[in-house]
């Protein structure tokens, strides 16, 4: 009896550690997507990189669930965006954040309990 | 290559584990539910090793969770005669005492030939020789020949559980019950069961564990 009370344990803990993971995930993808949504004149970089450091805050705890494509693709756009900025190519920079927009919202979709990333 | 390598080495090691933990019935014959168990766990644990973009977690999570249900399932089992035959099925006579159940063959899929072909490799020549021939719920079939001993011995009470549906198929019923166990509670009996002949077999739960 006692592996099943200690199964039952880990098996609760599992499922507590998953939807606190979902929570954390959820919570972080938003606030990156609303950082991202109110990134504006290039001329001012500061708040594109704030908002680059902070994904890298949590880049290895995202690393954990996230699949590292997904991490890839961040990343990439977040490089991509900042080199635009230092070229002064606003045009690039916006295609480039409304790409890593998309990519967020995706993550965010997938790393949650719902209908899409369940089925 | 590394991380292939790195994976492999701690998915062995944690699938070692694993089934050091849910014990030998896993590696021998698989019921039902273990046999998903099984299948499972290889697979989740593959998509990882094959795939560098998953997160190893992932697998070690997922997998940790099976072997918890896995092993709550199999104490619930244990518990509930019901949810065992649920998750596993029921053993399926096909021959109960001397006489053929076809209606049991087809219900198993199982052709004249194929059912003479178990009763070959059982050593067994002709079906008058069987008194018993069972399909367990593992697949595995079982043949008992007339004359072994006092024939089948049927499970009445399992871990203080008294099993209705194989005590009254044999004309038996609680009145009978009370007096064969001896006024025993049925709670104290860990196992009761009889034979064909009548002769019963009693092992009381011990209670200094």
């Amino acid at each position: 009896m006692k592996v099943f009370y200690v199964s039952l344990a880990v098996s609760l803990l599992i499922i507590t550690a998953v939807v606190l993971n979902c929570v954390l995930l959820g919570v972080f993808f938003t606030e990156l997507i609303e950082g991202c949504e109110a990134l504006g004149d290039i001329q001012n970089p500061e708040p594109y990189h704030r908002l680059y450091e902070k994904f890298e805050a949590r880049r290895r705890f995202m690393s954990l669930s996230i699949t590292h494509d997904v991490i890839l693709q961040i990343e990439g756009d977040f490089s991509q965006m900042l080199g635009a900025i230092s070229a002064g190519d606003e045009e690039s920079c916006e295609i480039t954040k409304s790409h890593l927009l998309t990519v967020l919202v995706h993550a965010r979709r997938l790393s949650g309990i719902n209908f899409d990333s369940v089925f | 290559m590394a991380s292939t390598f790195f994976r492999t080495i701690i998915i062995y090691f944690f699938l070692t584990a694993c089934m050091r933990i849910m014990g030998k019935r896993e590696l021998g014959e698989l019921e039902v539910g273990e046999l998903v168990t099984s299948l499972l766990i290889s697979e989740v644990c593959s998509i990882p090793i094959d795939n560098p973009d998953i997160p190893l977690l992932n697998a070690i999570i997922t997998v940790g969770f099976i072997v918890c249900i896995e092993i709550i399932l199999s104490v619930a089992k244990n518990k509930s005669s019901k949810l065992r035959d649920l998750i596993d099925g029921k053993p399926s006579y096909i021959i109960y005492k001397g006489r053929l159940n076809p209606e049991a063959l087809r219900q198993n899929r199982i052709s004249i030939d194929e059912f003479l072909c178990q009763m070959r490799q059982n050593g067994i020549g002709s079906v008058d020789e069987v008194n018993y021939c069972i399909i367990e719920s593992n697949g595995k079939v079982s043949m008992l020949k007339r004359g072994d001993g006092g024939g089948l011995g049927h499970l009445l009470i399992a871990d203080g559980v008294v099993l209705w549906q194989n005590l009254k198929p044999l004309g038996y019923d609680e009145v009978w019950l009370g007096r064969a166990v001896e006024g025993v509670a049925f709670s104290d009996i860990f196992i009761f069961s009889v034979n064909d002949e009548g002769v019963s077999y009693l092992v009381k739960k011990d209670r200094s564990k």
